[in-house]
């Protein structure tokens, strides 16, 4: 690193002005406000322990750690994804189809990345690897998490409406298409987003991270250019995969609607 | 003909159970016995055992939305999605509306603004634009005056006679038991039977 290194004190003293506004939301809310505390606590946790994965990793580089990395931040992230919904299935299937779109989302654009785009030898250097990755994953899984939890709300509350299609003969495609359209805009409000403000409101986070550590404006402007054309790509991959699995247990295979296989949490 | 035989759910149960065309069948049974249950098993919206058959086809035979092209449900509350009423027919311009005492303007109206008792009419003729087989009623005159009650009977009747439709409808009103139908069927402590007489 170029720029000045950041000491414990510094971290402390950003951590400290987190727990005051932790004290502020309290009285408000408190499950906010020990949201925010564990939120922290699991972030620095994480990263700390993500900073030392690495950097083993930099020091053995092979192409099965990399995987077996990968496939833990894969296994994390379709966790993330059905813990924080509202309506829940609790079975395996429900896993499988977060997971299966994340991997398809994630997995498939970071290798186009890494083989011919970035074209490092070798491919699967974690120094590339892993943050692409990494961007690719938390932003697919925001964005499968969000279009997942609306399709499923939708469900539930245009319940009626959807018997009442089925009843006329409608099959579950065309009587959920209204429910579909808004799953998948609510998925792919926060990419365009970040596309319609990146430059203008704000500096992505890899681009600050690699200004912040000296490299060239230009350079770290075209890799962030790429990062978010793919994550683009990939949540929309990952959201229309994810939407038509959702959808589909929604029904059985006589297209009846099967609310009943679902649990409302009342904890979220 | 429409045929039930050894019929299965947790909340219900029939033996064998057949509704000739043209048969207007009258389902009764105390509040929550389970008769919009069984229109709905019927029009193989829940899950159950059994076997329902049409015209000697087997529900199983086609898909949830075969079936259901052929036999549909209208509930007692009907729902709406478009903006327009036309919008949710197929030949909007076909609907006998003046029939049931609805005029033609109000194909162009938003479903929102209609009376509880306009929307039901409109359901019944919605479910008429799919040319169904099997037409199953849940209280279809609950919200309508004496008048409509009438003209609604009357299409019913002529649906039945004409098209040789196969009708199985819930009411709570004994006289209208006893005016149309042809067949009773009881639901008495989950066990759906046919009676003879209306019981009032």
């Amino acid at each position: 690193m170029n720029g000045p290194e950041l000491s414990l004190m510094d971290l402390g003293l950003a951590a400290l002005i987190v727990m005051a506004v932790a004290g502020f939301v309290r009285p408000l809310s408190k499950r906010s406000s020990n949201g925010l505390l564990v939120g922290m606590a699991r972030m620095s946790l994480q990263l700390a322990l993500i900073g030392l994965v690495l950097k083993a990793l930099f020091e053995n580089i092979t192409v099965w750690w990399v995987l077996l990395v990968s496939l833990v931040m894969l296994l994390a992230a379709g966790r993330e994804v059905m813990a924080r919904q509202h309506y829940r299935r609790h079975s395996l299937g429900e896993w499988r189809d977060g997971l299966l779109a994340m991997a398809i989302g994630s997995f498939s654009l970071t290798l186009l990345a890494l083989l011919v785009m970035v074209g490092h030898e070798p491919w699967y250097h974690p120094r590339f690897a892993i943050p692409f990755l990494g961007m690719m994953l938390g932003n697919t899984m925001t964005a499968i998490a969000l279009t997942i939890s609306r399709i499923l709300e939708g469900a539930h509350q245009q319940r009626a409406i959807l018997e009442e299609r089925l009843a006329l003969g409608e099959p579950w495609q065309q009587a959920c298409h209204s429910i579909w359209r808004d799953g998948i805009r609510q998925g792919l409000i926060p990419v365009i987003n970040m596309m319609a403000a990146s430059g203008i409101v704000s500096l992505p986070g890899m681009m600050t991270g690699q200004l912040l550590a000296g490299a060239d404006p230009i350079s770290a402007v075209s890799y962030q250019i790429l990062i978010i054309l793919l994550i683009a790509a990939g949540t929309g991959i990952g959201i229309l995969l994810a939407s038509r699995l959702t959808l589909r247990q929604l029904f059985d295979d006589r297209h009846r609607l099967r609310l009943d296989r679902y649990t409302e949490d009342r904890e979220h | 003909m429409l045929e039930l035989q050894s019929l299965k759910t947790d909340l219900i149960r029939a033996e064998k159970l057949t509704v000739s065309a043209g048969d207007r069948v009258l389902l009764q049974g105390p509040s929550g016995s389970g008769k919009t249950h069984l229109l709905r098993v019927i029009a193989d919206l829940v899950p159950w055992q059994g076997s329902i058959a049409l015209d000697q086809q087997s529900s199983v035979d086609m898909s949830g939305p075969e079936w259901r092209q052929r036999v549909i449900l209208v509930s007692a509350d009907s729902h709406w999605w478009h903006h327009r009423v036309a919008a949710h027919f197929h030949a909007p311009e076909a609907a006998p509306l003046t029939d049931i005492g609805l005029d033609n303007t109000i194909l162009e109206r938003d479903p929102q603004h209609l009376s509880s008792g306009e929307k039901q009419r409109l359901a019944l003729l919605r479910a008429l634009d799919r040319s169904p087989r099997v037409l199953l009623l849940d209280e279809p005159c609950a919200n309508l005056d004496t008048d409509a009650t009438a003209l609604v009977e009357a299409l019913l009747s002529r649906w039945c006679h004409q098209q040789q439709g196969h009708l199985i409808m819930t009411s709570h009103d004994a006289a209208q038991r006893k005016r149309l139908a042809d067949k009773h069927w009881r639901i008495d402590k989950g066990q759906v039977l046919e009676v003879g007489e209306p019981v009032t």
